[in-house]
C-alpha cells in the first residue's frame, strides 16, 4: 500500500491529524539498492559475512584463548563494537550478519573467561554467570537492532534459566527434598507459556510504550525455544527416562491459554454468543491428548500465527502439531490396524467437516475486523 | 494465505481526504516501517493498530475461512491416505503377490488413466501422472521382493528412470522432471559406487550430468518451450546443484593437486567465462552472477588457506578482511550489472 494512500484513509477515519500526516509524509523510509533486498543477494552477503566473521574471530582467539582476563575483557569489547556497527548500518545485511556473529563470539568468550575466572570463587558460579547473561540479552534486545538476534535472545534467555534451575537444584539441598528438578521445568515452561501469550496479545503496546520493534520476531523466538523444550520433555516422559510427575500442569496452561486466545479472537470478530460454542473443541483435544502438551500447544501457535497473518509462526505450529501427534499417534499401544482404522476415520471425520464448512459459511468478502 | 491481498479491513471506502504533498517519493510502506514509526511514538495506538490491519496486520474472516477449508481438506485427505497405507501395511504379509501387484498397479493405471481423462493442462491430472510415475518405483521395488531377481539398486533406479522416460516427455511438466532426473541421477550414483573402478569419478560424472540437464532446461527456455516458461526455479535449482559441484570440484584440487596438473584449473577458467557470459548477456540472471561470485570467494579462501598457513594470526586477519572486501566489490558489481540490465529494457521498451 503506498504511503499517502494510507494515511489518507486513516485521517479520513479520524485517526490522524494533519500535523501527524505532515510529519509522516516527512517521515524517510529506510534507503537501499533493489538488488540489496533479493533473497540470494542477502543469502550471499550473510553467508560470507559468517565465513569473515569466523575468521577473524579465529584471529581474535589466537590472542585471547591464553588468558581468562583478556577473554573477560575482549568479549564486551567485540559486543560494543558490534552494537555501535550495527546501529550505523541497521539495514545492511552483510553488517547485521557480520555483527551477529561478533555479539555471539563476544558473549561465548566473556562468558568462558568470566567463568573461569569465578568457578573456584563462588558456589553460584554458574547461576551468576547465566544472571549476567539474561541481562546482556536484555540489554542487546534494547540496543542492538537485529531481527536474527531479536530471535536468538529469548532462546538464550530460556537456556539461562535453564542452567540457573539445573545450578540452583544440584548445589543446594533442594536434590535431596521431593522437589524434583523435572518438575521445575515443568514450571518454568508454565510461566515461559503465559509470558507467550501475554506478548502475543499485546504486541502493539509493547512496541509503542517499549519503543521497541523486537517484539514480534521475539515472540518467533520465544515459542520456538518453547516448542523444542516440550518436545524434549514429552519425548523423556514417554520414554520414562524421568518423571515428569507435573506434565499435566503443562497441558492444563496449554489449554488454559488457547482457551483465553480463542475468547479474546472470537471477542475480536465481534462473533455472536452462539460461536462461543466453538471452545469445546480445544477442551475435548485436551482429554485424549493431556500427556502430549504439545498438541494443543502446535494448535494455538497455528491460530496465533493465522490470526497475525505470520508465516513463520504458522509454520512452526504446523511443524510442532504434526510432529506431537505423530508421536501421540506412536505411543499409543494399539495395533497397526486399528492406527489405520483410527486414521481413516479422523480423515473422513474432517473431509465431513469441511463439506459442513463450506456448505454453511459462505466465503466472506467485506465483513470487517476490529482492533480492540 | 487467502488471495484477497487487501485484507478485508482494507476493503472500506476509499480515502476521501486530500492530504499534503511528500518531499518524498510515495513509495509502498509495509508493517516493519509501520511499527517503526509506533515505536518512535510518531503515531498513536489506535492509528497503530488501526494502519497494521489496513497494511494485512491481521487475519480477515475470508482468511480464516481459506485456512479452515484447506487445513481440512490437506489433514482430512492425508489421514485418510495415511490410514489406507497402514492398513495395507498391517495386512501385508497376508495378500498375495497378485494382490500386492495388482494393487500398486490398480492405482498406477487409474491415476494415469484419470490424469488422460481430466487433460494433462490441469494441475490435478499433472498430480496424478506424479502419482503414477512414483508408483512405477514401488511397483519395481515390490516385483523385486516377490521375485528375488537379485537386481542391484542402481538397475531398479535405472529401470524406474527408463520406464518413467515416456511420462516425463509427455507431461511437459516441471515436477515429474525433477522426479525423473533425481531418479536417474540415483541410479548414476548407486552405480558409480558398484564399480571401485569409476567411483574416483563420481564428482566428474555428476558435473557432467548436471552440465547436460542445466543445458536442456536453459536450452529448452530458450527455444521458448510453454512448459519451461514462468518462473526460473526450475533452472535455479539445476543451476545451484551444478554450481555446488563445480565448486567442490575446484576446492579440492586447489587444495590436494594445484601443482600436479593445470587441466582443472583450465576448464575452471573456461566454465567461469562462459557462465559470466551466459547470465550477463543470454539470459540475464543476477542469481547465476551471485552463485559465480559465491563460488570464487569460497576457491579464494581455500587457496588462501593452503598456499598460507590458516593458524597464522596474520593470514587470518588479512583473509578475513579480504573477503569482507570482496563482498562489497559483488555487491557494486550486482547493483552496477541491475542498472545496466534495466536501462537496456527501459531503452526496448521506449
Amino acid at each position: 500500500m503506498k504511503r499517502s494512500t494510507l494515511l489518507a484513509q486513516l485521517q479520513a477515519e479520524d485517526l490522524l491529524s494533519e500535523a501527524e500526516v505532515t510529519q509522516l509524509q516527512a517521515t524517510p523510509l529506510p534507503a537501499g539498492s533493489r538488488v540489496d533486498r533479493i533473497w540470494y543477494v542477502q543469502l550471499l552477503m550473510g553467508t560470507t559475512a559468517w565465513i569473515s566473521a569466523s575468521i577473524f574471530i579465529s584471529f581474535i582467539g589466537l590472542f585471547a584463548s591464553f588468558s581468562e582476563v583478556a577473554m573477560t575483557i575482549v568479549g564486551p569489547m567485540m559486543i560494543g563494537a558490534a552494537i555501535s556497527i550495527m546501529r550505523w548500518r541497521p539495514n545492511n545485511a552483510f553488517i547485521s550478519q557480520l555483527t551477529l556473529a561478533t555479539v555471539l563470539a563476544g558473549q561465548l568468550l566473556f562468558v568462558f573467561g568470566l567463568g573461569e575466572l569465578i568457578d573456584t570463587l563462588l558456589s553460584y558460579s554458574v547461576s551468576i554467570i547465566a544472571l549476567i547473561s539474561i541481562g546482556i540479552q536484555l540489554l542487546l534486545l534494547w540496543t542492538f537492532p537485529s531481527r536474527f538476534y531479536a530471535f536468538l535472545a529469548p532462546i538464550l534467555i530460556w537456556a539461562s534459566c535453564a542452567a540457573i534451575i539445573g545450578d540452583v537444584w544440584s548445589t543446594s539441598s533442594l536434590q535431596h527434598t521431593t522437589t524434583s528438578i523435572e518438575n521445575m521445568f515443568i514450571i518454568l515452561n508454565v510461566i515461559w507459556m503465559v509470558l507467550i501469550l501475554a506478548i502475543w496479545w499485546f504486541e502493539e503496546s509493547l512496541i509503542t510504550t517499549t519503543k521497541q520493534t523486537f517484539w514480534p520476531t521475539a515472540a518467533l523466538g520465544a515459542t520456538t525455544v518453547l516448542t523444542i523444550s516440550i518436545a524434549v520433555i514429552t519425548v523423556i516422559q514417554q520414554f520414562e527416562l524421568l518423571p515428569f510427575t507435573l506434565i499435566w500442569l503443562l497441558s492444563l496452561t496449554a489449554g488454559a491459554i488457547t482457551l483465553i486466545f480463542i475468547r479474546l479472537l472470537l471477542q475480536h470478530y465481534q462473533t455472536p454468543p452462539a460461536s462461543y460454542a466453538i471452545l469445546i473443541f480445544p477442551l475435548l483435544l485436551l482429554v485424549p491428548a493431556w500427556h502430549v502438551p504439545g498438541i494443543i500447544l502446535g494448535f494455538a501457535i497455528i491460530l496465533f500465527g493465522i490470526f497475525r497473518q505470520r508465516w513463520l509462526m504458522i509454520s512452526l505450529g504446523i511443524v510442532s502439531l504434526f510432529l506431537f501427534m505423530s508421536f501421540y499417534y506412536y505411543t499409543l499401544h494399539w495395533t497397526l490396524l486399528n492406527k489405520s482404522i483410527l486414521l481413516m476415520a479422523l480423515g473422513g471425520i474432517m473431509l465431513v467437516g469441511r463439506q459442513l464448512l463450506l456448505s454453511k459459511w459462505s466465503p466472506p468478502h467485506t465483513m470487517e475486523a476490529t482492533h480492540d | 494465505m487467502a488471495n484477497n491481498s487487501q485484507d478485508s479491513a482494507t476493503e472500506s471506502a476509499p480515502p476521501t481526504t486530500t492530504i499534503p504533498q511528500s518531499p518524498l517519493p510515495d513509495i509502498n510502506i509495509d508493517q516493519e516501517t509501520w511499527d517503526n514509526w509506533a515505536s518512535q511514538n510518531l503515531i498513536s495506538i489506535t492509528s497503530f493498530q488501526r494502519g497494521r490491519a489496513l497494511l494485512g496486520g491481521y487475519a480477515s474472516l475470508a482468511d480464516w475461512h481459506w485456512f479452515s477449508n484447506y487445513g481440512l481438506l490437506l489433514m482430512g485427505a492425508g489421514s485418510l491416505v495415511a490410514g489406507i497405507f497402514f492398513f495395507f501395511a498391517y495386512n501385508w504379509a497376508s495378500i498375495p503377490p497378485a494382490g500386492k501387484l495388482g494393487v500398486l498397479q490398480f492405482l498406477l493405471i487409474s491415476s494415469a488413466a484419470i490424469a488422460i481423462w481430466q487433460g494433462l493442462d490441469k494441475i490435478s491430472a499433472r498430480v496424478l501422472l506424479l502419482v503414477s510415475a512414483g508408483m512405477v518405483g514401488a511397483f519395481l521395488a515390490v516385483f523385486g521382493q516377490i521375485y528375488q531377481t537379485g537386481a542391484d539398486a542402481y538397475q531398479l533406479f535405472l529401470s524406474w528412470g527408463f520406464f518413467i522416460f515416456g511420462w516425463t516427455v509427455i507431461a511437459r511438466d516441471k515436477l515429474i522432471w525433477i522426479l525423473f532426473t533425481t531418479v536417474t541421477y540415483t541410479g548414476i550414483a548407486l552405480y558409480i559406487f558398484t564399480f571401485p573402478a569409476i567411483d574416483q569419478l563420481f564428482d566428474e560424472i555428476s558435473w557432467v550430468y548436471w552440465s547436460l540437464i542445466l543445458l536442456f532446461w536453459e536450452g529448452g527456455r530458450l527455444l521458448h518451450w510453454d512448459w519451461l516458461q514462468g518462473g526460473r526455479w526450475l533452472q535455479r535449482l539445476a543451476l545451484f546443484i551444478w554450481f555446488f559441484i563445480s565448486t567442490a570440484l575446484m576446492v579440492d584440487f586447489v587444495t590436494t593437486n594445484f601443482s600436479s596438473s593445470g587441466w582443472q584449473f583450465l576448464i575452471y577458467t573456461i566454465y567461469l567465462l562462459t557462465s559470466i557470459t551466459v547470465y550477463s548477456q543470454l539470459i540475464r540472471d543476477l542469481f547465476g552472477i551471485t552463485l559465480l561470485a559465491f563460488s570464487l570467494v569460497v576457491i579464494q579462501i581455500s587457496w588462501f588457506f593452503e598456499i598460507f598457513s590458516y593458524d597464522n594470526a596474520f593470514v587470518l586477519l588479512c583473509t578475513s578482511l579480504l573477503v569482507v572486501g570482496e563482498v562489497g566489490a559483488i555487491i557494486v558489481g550486482l547493483r552496477w550489472l541491475d542498472q545496466r540490465w534495466s536501462l537496456a529494457e527501459e531503452k526496448l521498451q521506449s
